[in-house]
């Protein structure tokens, strides 16, 4: 168990700046989230915490001693990759047993210790059948829980796991969410885990890192990337369909909101006054999640505006609809029962309280 | 533009695998149609045998109503756009689009007719000069789109456009590609193992497993009335809970008991189930938005410890604890805070509740 840190972080490949001055700091025992599109750097940091890759700047923490350039194999930290990286020629089992079979921790157990260890492991992941096959027996996403149980076998300092799960059908990956954060919290090993998933990041992560393109945007719990995202860019990549995000002029109490057939929307007094405050006479963003929005006859004199709808996902029980407002798109995310027609015209109301701003120069969310 | 029809089409190979079987349906003129399964459920091998290029061993395709089993791909005048989209990279946005023109010799003059309107239509009259090197995914795709439909096919196929594409960037191509294909009108054949991407899409859906056609019908259709176990559990994220119970009659009243529940049915339930006699085993299907949590007992619910939680902003995903290796997950709209190990009370919504039989899977509500 440690506690992992990196300090100014900077990572470049040639030319190409992979990392850009990241910092962060993961407490002992937490399950802290790298979330980021592809190519946002997720691979590169766990490479120099690993100690696979060496950063041109920065540091690594491990307990606060400096372990930048250190080996990787006297980190004691266990990496799951992508890629799998299984023996082909070792059976399910060997490649399970082959960490805790390294002569340095073979010393400190026996071998029903170790037998047990792997079998334990195997049932938590479901794979205790697969035991006598070889990787090439396997599909994907078979092979992806092996190499999850490669490191998952070992007690290390920290877990660096590089979309462990990103293979799996749907009904299994709910099971391995709930099973990877339980054992986890059970075993309590400081664990990184990178996904380009959002919903993944905030159903796991005790601490959420939103990295875009090398650089952190922000460090924060759920809550505060879902309902505080420092930027407009966090407001995008979490939430799914992403937030709709309007070009608005603040006027005291309300605000009319700029697109072809302009509309107001009035603000709540709180956040006029924060807005009186903080941005006076900025242009404005209004930020309004798909969940936020109810749709509504067009003649009903509640309606913020209204539109033709364009395009229905029917998902289930809830159904996604994007309405056009003359060249503006906005989608709302509704009860399937209320579904309205394909190009119907339809009001659409905004819960105002739950309305994000941001200014329209830097992108920052004002709050 | 064309309806596809299959009678009765089987695919064997080597005279023993069966990849389709017996697959009967049809999709109508300007229909979005999509055919949904899990990978080797046979639809690539149904969709080659519409194209032509794959040999029918039993079984009639028609193309607007007539037969083309005899035919080659080329008279079937089928277009396909593929996952990697294929297009020429050293070929400008315009001569990828007039290549399936050129080389059927058409005149120079035509072409340029054909390629400007597919282009207006997809709006990519601004970057016909361009390299499709240096274009944007949804661009790329577009061209593509562009490259199929130029020459007026009767069927457009599309085999797993998006499914290779980053989350965010698949939900906006999604909406991209429904949006163009409604408003070209084409008959689209949509092949994908994605049952969102079904769902969000296609007006009808033909839903495959192990060479067999499970349903075909709309996706809320085919959500809400699914004909048996394999579409209930495979249509719906998170999906659906199963788990074995038995109906037990005491009087009048009708309970489902299993070791770990016992739940009474109420009138719309027991009346439903009332002509079901085969046994009384049965396999209960819930979809997690139809599981109700409450934190204090009310009538007829049973308390479960919460298990795990998935808060992911608009909703919350809860696993309860059925029993000590089974799991049920209930979703909820919107934040809801809970501890682990906290006891929740349940109940399920009854109107929406699937029961199947435990031999063969078939939803013993199900109606056509």
């Amino acid at each position: 168990m440690a506690k992992v840190e990196l300090r100014n972080i900077t990572k470049q490949f040639g030319k190409v700046t992979a990392l850009e001055d990241v910092s962060f700091t993961i407490k002992d025992g937490e399950f802290f989230v790298l979330l980021g599109a592809s190519g946002a750097g997720k691979s590169t940091t766990i490479s120099v915490i690993s100690g696979i890759e060496l950063p041109n700047q920065g540091k690594v923490l491990l307990d606060d001693a400096d372990i930048t350039k250190d080996f990787p194999q006297d980190r004691n930290v266990a990496t799951a990759f992508e890629s799998y990286a299984l023996y082909p020629h070792f059976t399910v089992y060997q490649n399970l047993m082959f960490p805790l079979e390294a002569p340095q921790r073979k010393s400190t157990s026996t071998k029903d210790e170790r037998m047990k260890r792997v079998n334990e492991i195997a049932a938590m992941l479901g794979i205790d059948d697969l035991l006598e096959r070889f990787p090439r027996e396997l599909s994907g996403g078979q092979k992806q829980r092996v190499a999850l149980g490669r490191t998952l076998v070992r007690s290390p300092r920290a877990y660096l796991l590089d979309e462990p799960i990103a293979h799996l059908d749907a009904k299994l990956r709910h099971r391995m969410r709930a099973e990877l954060k339980k054992i986890q919290k059970e075993l309590g090993i400081t664990t990184l885990y990178a996904t380009p998933d959002q919903l993944e990041a905030l159903s796991m992560g005790d601490t959420i890192a939103v990295l875009n393109k090398g650089r952190i945007e922000q460090v924060g719990t759920p809550d505060d990337i879902y309902y505080k995202p420092v930027n407009l860019y966090v407001a995008q990549f979490v939430g799914e369909p992403p937030i709709n995000i309007f070009k608005a002029d603040f006027h005291g109490s309300s605000a009319t909101v700029e697109c072809d057939t302009p509309y107001e929307v009035s603000i709540p007094p709180k956040a006029q006054k924060m807005l009186e405050d903080k941005a006076g006479n900025c242009q404005l963003l209004i930020g309004v999640r798909p969940r936020d929005i109810r749709v509504c006859p067009a003649v009903d004199v509640q309606a913020h505006t209204s539109g033709e709808v364009v395009l229905r996902d029917t998902l289930g029980q809830t159904s996604i609809i994007t309405v056009n407002l003359k060249n503006t798109l906005i989608k709302a995310k509704i009860d399937s029962d209320t579904l309205p027609d394909l190009h119907s015209r339809i009001g659409l109301r905004f819960d105002i309280d739950q309305f994000y701003y941001f200014d329209a120069k830097t992108q920052l969310r004002i709050e | 533009m064309a309806s596809v029809e299959l009678r009765n089409v089987w695919k064997i190979y080597g005279g023993k695998v069966e990849a389709v079987v017996d697959t009967s349906w049809k999709c109508k003129d300007g229909e979005f149609f999509s055919i949904l399964g899990p990978s080797g459920c046979g639809k690539s091998s149904t969709l080659r045998m519409i194209a032509g290029l794959e040999e029918i061993t039993r079984g009639e395709i028609l193309l607007n109503n007539e037969v083309v089993n005899k035919k080659s791909p080329s008279e079937r005048n089928i277009a396909m756009v593929f996952e990697n989209w294929a297009l020429y990279p050293n070929l400008t946005v315009y001569e990828n689009i007039a290549f399936p023109l050129r080389v059927r010799n058409m005149p120079p003059e035509e072409i340029d007719k054909k390629v400007k309107e597919a282009a207006r239509f997809l709006q990519l009259e601004p970057i016909l000069k361009m390299y499709v090197r240096r274009l944007s995914g949804g661009e790329m795709q577009r061209v593509s789109i562009g490259r199929a439909i130029v020459r007026q096919p009767a069927v457009l196929i599309m085999d797993e456009p998006i499914s290779h594409l980053d989350a965010g960037l698949r939900e906006q191509m999604r909406d991209e590609l429904k949006t163009q294909v409604s408003r070209l009108g084409v008959t689209t054949l949509y092949i994908t193992h994605d049952q969102v991407e079904s769902m969000a899409m296609a007006d009808r859906i033909a839903v495959m497993n192990k060479g067999h056609i499970q349903q075909v019908g709309t996706p809320l259709e085919i959500y809400y009335n699914p004909r048996n176990e394999f579409v209930g559990g495979f249509i719906g994220e998170p999906p659906m809970n199963f788990t074995l119970c038995e109906l037990v009659r005491d009087g009048e009243r009708v309970f489902l008991q299993s070791p770990t529940i016992k739940y009474e049915l109420d009138d719309i339930c027991r009346t439903n189930l009332s002509g079901y006699q085969k046994n009384n085993q049965l396999k209960l299907g819930v979809r997690p938005e139809d599981v109700h949590l409450h934190t204090m007992p009310v009538p007829n619910s049973f308390g479960v410890p919460v298990d795990f939680v998935e808060q992911q902003g608009d909703r919350t995903i809860i696993s309860i604890r059925m029993a000590p290796a089974e799991t049920f997950l209930a979703q909820v709209l919107g934040d809801l805070r809970l501890d682990i190990g906290q006891t929740i009370h349940v109940t399920f919504d009854q109107r929406h509740m699937h029961f199947f039989d435990v031999d063969t899977g078939v939803n013993v509500l199900y109606s056509d």
